[in-house]
């Protein structure tokens, strides 16, 4: 995909967040770096009696979904045994099946789903466009962190 | 739009509610239950689907009682919440 049209729709996404940043704050979405096509975010994650980072890269967006893992402060990726990922509700820290060393989420409109042989039908064409942009998806994540069993791996 | 009386003004909540990744400002009364916000939310053909979907304040996090109302949820004026659906993940679209 054509990067500057990749970057213009990453950057439609996120000025939803830059351009309503008391709001997003509100809900707890606070924006960490902004870089196309880095976005880190920090989100609530109440078992942990505070935030978790995320770290989304958009490479190809939207002709592919993005793709997304678990980070430190710095933008290290979170490994298991350090007791700060989330595990259940379809969060899963192991590494994905396409050999990538980091954790992934198992949702539709995030990349390691649409990638599984399992959810090739509906494809992520039937997916893109507006539910399933950068701040929903964000939003939902949040949502499902932050309910359940979630253990921290 | 017309006028407003006191006791209707003292009933209403401006809220931001974050959908699809937008945020939408609008009043609702605080005694409108959580359950009519969210079928508010859905387009037509999908409101019977109404307990796929939350309302939640996401900092902290909380999911809020769709049996209850807005003011029973303790939900106050200029509040943010998200409509997400109940569970995201998992095959589910």
């Amino acid at each position: 995909m054509d990067p500057a049209l990749s970057r213009a729709r990453f950057l439609r996404d996120i000025e939803q967040i830059t351009n309503n940043p008391d709001v997003f704050a509100k809900a707890g979405i606070i924006i960490v770096k902004n870089d196309f096509p880095i976005l880190v975010v920090s989100i609530p994650w109440h078992q942990q009696n505070g935030k978790i980072f995320l770290h989304i890269q958009a490479d190809d967006y939207d002709y592919l979904p993005v793709e997304g893992w678990w980070v430190d402060e710095n933008d290290k990726i979170l490994s298991i045994g350090q007791g700060r990922m989330p595990q259940g509700n379809n969060l899963n820290p192991q590494s994905p099946p396409y050999g990538e060393n980091r954790s992934w989420f198992c949702y539709p409109g995030w990349r390691a789903y649409h990638f599984h042989p399992s959810h090739q039908s509906p494809s992520w064409e039937n997916f893109r466009g507006s539910q399933y942009n950068i701040p929903s998806i964000i939003t939902q994540l949040i949502q499902d962190l932050n309910k359940g069993a979630i253990q921290a791996v | 739009m017309g006028f407003m009386s006191e006791h209707e003004q003292h009933n209403i909540l401006h809220l931001t509610i974050i959908v699809n990744g937008i945020p939408e400002s609008k009043q609702y009364n605080k005694n409108e239950k959580v359950e009519a916000v969210i079928k508010s939310l859905l387009p037509e053909g999908q409101k019977q689907n109404w307990n796929q979907y939350v309302l939640s304040e996401q900092s902290p996090p909380r999911q809020l009682d769709s049996s209850k109302s807005l003011s029973e949820n303790d939900v106050k004026n200029n509040d943010v919440l998200a409509f997400t659906k109940r569970d995201g993940g998992g095959g589910r679209n």
